[in-house]
């Protein structure tokens, strides 16, 4: 028996039989043990025209596409300049490091690539390398393309001469994926990539928008932040599949709405980099997207800045994070943050007012008579009115245990065991408010004993 | 009472020494010392005297001084020779004289891993040099595995690790493999069958990528005793090795013991093993000498342990009680740290006994125990001398007793006690070259470094093309210009498991909580007679009822139960030859090997009352073919001879030698018995002929049926002895199976296999060799 006839054997459920030589039909494909099926995928599916024009390197040809944009070109909302007229200390704030206000804003290249696969082993290919810069006249973006396996000593060598012409990188979660999967390339095709000071999008962007809790991946925040829509984008888990029909078949049109996708990512991060600078730099009186930025962006900011500093700045970006609006959950913990940090702060008279219209505004949450209950007692030293607060959250608390208790739906609060550590720790400080009124009552009328002596 | 008095006692014991088929003395041996090779870095001569190594033993010198001059070894010597400092010393060598070179130790499990790492650690103190050994496994904490890649000196891992977390992942690695100079590789004798096949094609990998970063490792292997070290190293490594065998460690007296416990039924049926060897145990444990007790089954080594405690806290025997913390269970599952503190109990001699499964067969150091007790032959020699081995002192007499169990195997062996203690011990087998396995490591190599045209992997570059272009039907790869790369989503290392015959695991999943929780993991084809639909699944003790086999999903959805029966699933198997490489003749019989496809088809299942075996149920299982191309080989009955049987007969006959086949046939391939089948056709469809079939197990072979077709005079030879010697009246599990009648046919059959003149009636006992010894 020859090999072939014998490979064609270890597939299960073919015998002789059933396969004579040669007739390998595509649906045994996915019965080779360990593969899985290919996704269906229709004939036609986001084909295209691809205009480019090769490009000679030191290693061979590689193939070029190339788009340029005036620097004005809104991505949704935001221009792409945007981004070149962000304050240094924007990206220092942002990255919470001071070194980053020398980052070379204009001399930064955007870097994203399109992959044989997500797994970071060294069989998964780069096979499309979209580069966006920033140019006198405009913003353009080139993507380099292996048309074969075989190209890709030249994609890479093109690459990296675009990557010694910049000062800097910028991607979106490049850093645990784009960049070392590009490095495995360079070292599979023993060629040493620039090390380049590396700005990646996805961190800052949690920060600023998990609150907003719509997502933060690229396409998410393309459309809550961007407001710019694609039609008909390519998923990315069908990109794959699309480039190894493009080998096969020798028609780079199956690669059309690949391209645009990778183009169309470059432009967003480029929009969002610059939204986040500037909401960074003056996040109270930023516009990027033409608006204010929306109070739970505010929050975000706040926060990080009362954590980083500078501090003035995280404690205004709160107050006024409330005053534009926040949802029920955000608004409390901005309060409760900007309470703590003016308390931290020694301005407790701020402090007082910030909780008092917490209270005011929650009537109905313990929340805000516990940290006004802390600060009487501890800061204002005003046992009697931290008594009167600490009565009202225990009141507070018990009517909230009985709906609990009657099974009331919705009607929130923390869990059952969350709930008895409240309870015990709010009557605990009760009864050690209570000693002290005792012992105080106790210092004043022997001290008016004295006097009456 | 000393050891010494022990050994004593049990020769005065007339009951005893009825069951004793073998009692071996080996003479203590002296030291013989080889010296320091000439160009060993000064340094680890001083670490080494401080700690009061003054000179090495002649085997250590030897392999040092031929890893020094370039050469690959491989070290074949006993339990507790000094083997691991035959690699340690070339590898540290290397090291202080170049920091910047790298090595890579493999260990079959993570807890050997685990101890090579602390003696290492150890050595590396002592010289005061800046080298980092480290364990890199599955347990090893991400934070921590880039400074590995980068900074390690020594990278210690298991061969899964290796081929699913490094290979793919070599660019990460550049520092390792560009100043690759040892791999080690312990314990060499544990990679034969599938596991060694694909071990084999792991290190293929490496040293491909070796080859690109412009290094060339050389391999320093160390293994038990096996018939065929070097061959094994050098099928494993793919380059020629030094053996090393003339061991120089000193030993003393040693006592090898075979015991068959008595017959207690007319039948033959002797005493059950577990009592037998709770009985040797149990004699020398209540007198303070430390034993170690081996077990063949996770069930067997805490059944065993329960008794053995229960005994020593009675104080049975006139013994004295002695704490519950003095006898030990050791096994897979418990918890690592549980079994450091016993290893370090066994070391420090506060434990003063365990009973194991083959867990603590491999190097783990526990110090030398003065005892060892085998509940049951282990399979192989190398594993019966591996486990006896645990026990043997530098200076002092040491004993090891085997008890036969009453399976076809042990009563062999019992029969036949010198082919443990002097005949030689099995060969390893491997066969790198196995098509599926071939072509899964291709398909990983490919995923790690595109193959270049003429670059050949395992077969010849025609061969690996021939792969690599069906490969690319498949979809999988794809030719560019002169290269073939990879080109899929998927990662081909993660579908590939080393250690299981089949990729495709079944997972039993227990319903009775409302977690669902995993409970175990079968291969296929145990899947369809152990976990089909109503089917009565053990595990751990407990009883498990399937309620549902999702045979496309590889799931099994099981509860808890507690009935009274057990269930016995029927597995319908036929055999279509493709293809006949080999022919020849046995005796009157003839024999082929070749090519086969097997059909197996779980049909009906009984349920077995427990204790009683009585039938009380049946019923269908409605699962699929599952069809298998392998290698086999067979036996003809031409004609003449099978007219000689009537026809129930001669179907007995056929049961019967397959029976024992199956049974002795890795005695003589030292495999594991689950890697070989046998089968039977009464009219077998390509010949018409009365056949009995020896498969592998494993889709494309491993090579045993092979080798097992240059083995069927001895084999048959084995059968007839055994079948003869049975003390049954006509056929019992021990020798022709449970198939009642089938003795008088199969010892005719047989008898014309061998070419002597075939015995009808009464079977003359076979005088047992213990009376001649």
């Amino acid at each position: 028996m020859n090999l072939r006839d014998r490979l064609r054997l270890l597939r299960p459920g073919t015998t002789p039989r059933s396969a004579p030589p040669g007739s390998v039909s595509p649906g045994t494909v996915s019965a080779l043990p360990g593969l899985p099926g290919p996704p269906f995928l229709p004939e036609r599916a986001h084909r295209g025209d691809l205009a480019g024009r090769p490009v000679a390197t030191p290693l061979g040809e590689a193939f070029c596409l190339e788009e340029a944009y005036p620097r004005t070109y809104r991505h949704g909302r935001i221009p792409l300049d945007a981004y070149l007229a962000v304050p240094p200390h924007g990206w220092a704030r942002l990255l919470s490091n001071p070194s980053w206000s020398g980052f070379p804003a204009p001399d930064a290249v955007f870097l994203d690539l399109e992959t044989t696969g997500l797994g970071r082993g060294t069989g998964t290919y780069a096979f499309l390398i979209g580069i966006g810069r920033f140019t006198p006249d405009g913003f353009v973006v080139r993507q380099y393309l292996m048309r074969d396996y075989r190209e890709e000593p030249a994609v890479l060598a093109a690459v990296r001469e675009e990557l010694a012409r910049a000062r800097a990188l910028v991607t979106f979660n490049g850093r645990s994926f784009d960049w070392p999967l590009l490095e495995n390339r360079a070292i599979l095709n023993r060629m040493e990539l620039p090390s380049l000071p590396h700005l990646d999008l996805l961190y800052p962007a949690r920060k600023v928008w998990r609150p907003l809790n719509a997502g933060c991946r690229l396409a998410q925040l393309e459309k809550t932040v961007l407001r710019a829509g694609r039609e008909a984008d390519v998923p990315g888990w069908l990109i794959p599949q699309l480039y190894f029909r493009a080998v096969r078949t020798g028609d780079l049109g199956h690669l059309a709405g690949v391209a645009e996708h990778n183009r169309l990512d470059i432009l967003a991060m480029a929009a969002l980099a610059g939204y986040l600078g500037h909401a960074a730099a003056d996040p109270l009186a930023a516009r990027p997207g033409g608006e204010p930025l929306l109070g739970p962006e505010l929050y975000a900011l706040g926060r990080l800045f009362v954590r980083q500093g500078p501090l003035d700045v995280g404690i205004a970006c709160l107050e006024e994070a409330i005053a534009r609006g926040l949802p029920p959950d955000l608004r409390r913990d901005g309060y409760r943050t900007l309470a703590r940090t003016l308390r931290r702060e020694a301005q407790d008279r701020r402090a007082e007012a910030v909780l008092l219209s917490w209270a005011r505004e929650d009537p109905l949450s313990p929340g805000p008579c516990i940290e006004l209950a802390k600060h009487y007692e501890h800061r204002a030293r005003d046992l009697e009115a931290a008594r009167t607060w600490t009565l009202r959250a225990l009141d507070l608390i018990r009517r909230r245990r009985l709906l609990q208790g009657f099974g009331v739906a919705g009607c929130g609060g923390p869990s059952p065991e969350r709930s008895e550590g409240e309870l015990a720790a709010v009557v605990h400080r009760l009864r050690r408010i209570e000693e002290k009124l005792a012992a105080t009552t106790a210092r004043r009328s022997s001290d008016l004993l004295e006097a009456i002596r | 009472m000393n050891l010494e008095q022990a050994l004593e006692w049990l020769k005065q014991d007339p009951g005893f020494m009825a069951g004793v088929t073998r009692w071996e003395v080996q003479p203590p041996r002296p030291a013989r010392y080889g010296g320091f090779p000439a160009g060993l870095e000064p340094r680890l001569v001083a670490a080494l005297r401080e700690r009061g190594v003054d000179n090495l033993y002649v085997h250590q010198t030897e392999a040092v001084a031929a890893a020094l001059s370039g050469h690959s070894v491989a070290v074949v010597t006993p339990t507790a020779s000094g083997k691991t400092l035959c690699y340690n010393l070339p590898v540290l060598d290397a090291i202080l004289k170049e920091p910047a070179s790298r090595a890579l130790y493999l260990f079959p499990t993570k807890a050997l891993a685990q101890d090579q790492l602390g003696e290492l650690e150890e050595l590396c103190g002592q010289l005061g040099a800046d080298i980092r050994p480290y364990v890199y496994d599955g347990d090893t904490p991400a934070t921590l595995r880039p400074h590995i890649r980068q900074a390690g000196h020594i990278v210690i891992t298991n061969p899964d690790m290796l081929h699913t977390g490094i290979l793919p992942h070599h660019t990460r690695w550049v520092r390792l493999f560009e100043n690759l100079k040892y791999v080690v590789i312990d314990e060499l004798h544990t990679y034969r069958g599938v596991f060694g096949s694909h071990v084999a094609n792991v290190l293929r990998r490496l040293r491909r990528i070796c080859r690109f970063y412009g290094s060339d490792p050389r391999f320093l292997c160390a293994s038990a005793t096996i018939a065929n070290p070097k061959e094994l190293a050098e099928k494993l490594i793919g380059e020629p090795v030094r053996l090393v065998d003339d061991n120089g460690a000193p030993q003393g007296e040693k006592h090898f013991i075979v015991y068959n416990p008595p017959a207690i039924s007319r039948n033959g049926l002797r005493e059950p093993l577990l009592k037998a060897a709770r009985r040797v145990a149990g004699l020398f444990l209540r007198h303070g000498i430390q034993t170690i007790v081996f077990a063949r089954s996770r069930l067997a080594t805490e059944v065993l342990l329960t008794y053995l405690k229960e005994d020593l806290a009675r104080g049975a025997l006139g013994g004295t009680p002695r704490h519950d913390g003095a006898v030990r269970g050791y096994r897979g599952g418990y918890l690592p740290r549980e079994r450091r503190e016993i290893e370090q109990g066994l070391r420090s001699g506060r434990v003063r006994g365990v009973v194991s499964t083959n867990a603590l067969e491999l190097g783990i150091d526990v110090g030398q125990l003065e005892a060892c007790v085998m509940a049951g032959y282990p399979g192989t020699i190398a594993s019966a001398r591996q486990q006896a081995g645990r026990a043997g002192r530098r200076r002092g007499t040491s004993v090891a007793v085997l008890v036969a169990s009453n399976g076809p195997l042990d009563q062999y062996i019992a029969a036949h006690p010198e082919y443990i203690t002097a005949g030689s011990p099995e060969h390893a087998l491997i066969n790198p070259d196995n098509l599926m396995i071939l072509v899964s490591h291709i398909k990983c190599a490919a995923f790690e470094l595109p193959f270049r045209e003429g670059e050949a992997f395992g077969v010849d570059p025609a061969g690996t093309e021939e792969i690599l272009s069906y490969l690319q039907d498949e979809r999988v790869v794809h030719r560019a210009g002169n290269q073939w790369h990879w080109m899929s989503e998927s990662f081909p290392a993660q579908e590939v498991s080393l250690r299981s015959a089949s990729s495709e695991n079944f997972v039993i999943v227990d319903t009775t909580g409302p977690k669902h929780q995993v409970i175990g993991e079968t291969d296929r084809l145990a899947a369809m007679t152990m976990l089909h639909t109503h089917a009565i699944y053990i595990h751990e003790g407990q009883q498990y009822l399937v309620d549902r086999l999702d045979w496309d999903e590889r799931r099994a959805h099981v509860h808890k139960v507690n009935v009274d029966y057990y269930t016995d699933a029927n597995l319908a198997v036929a055999v279509r030859v493709l293809d006949v490489m080999r022919q020849g003749t046995v005796g009157r019989l003839e024999q082929r090997f070749g090519e086969v496809m097997t059909v197996c088809k779980a049909t009906v299942f009984k349920k077995v009352k427990l204790h009683t075996h009585e039938n009380v149920g049946w019923g269908e299982i409605h699962l699929p073919e599952e069809e298998m191309h392998t290698a086999a080989c067979w036996l003809e009955v031409p004609d003449d001879v099978a007219n000689q049987f009537a026809p129930d007969e001669l179907q007995s006959a056929l049961v019967g030698t397959a029976h024992l086949l199956e049974s002795l046939a890795p005695v003589f391939l030292m495999c594991d018995p689950r890697d070989l089948r046998a089968t039977v056709h009464v009219r077998a469809p390509h010949s018409q002929r009365p056949t009995v079939y020896l498969y592998d197990a494993y889709p494309g072979g491993i090579g045993l049926a092979d080798k097992a077709y240059d083995l069927f005079d001895a084999m048959l030879a084995a059968c007839l002895r055994q079948v003869s010697r049975c003390g049954c009246e006509n056929g019992c599990p021990a020798c022709v199976g449970p198939d009642a009648g089938g003795r008088t046919p199969t010892v005719r059959l047989l008898s014309m296999a061998l070419g002597t003149r075939a015995q009808r009636t009464p079977i003359a006992k076979e005088t047992d060799r213990r009376e001649s010894a």
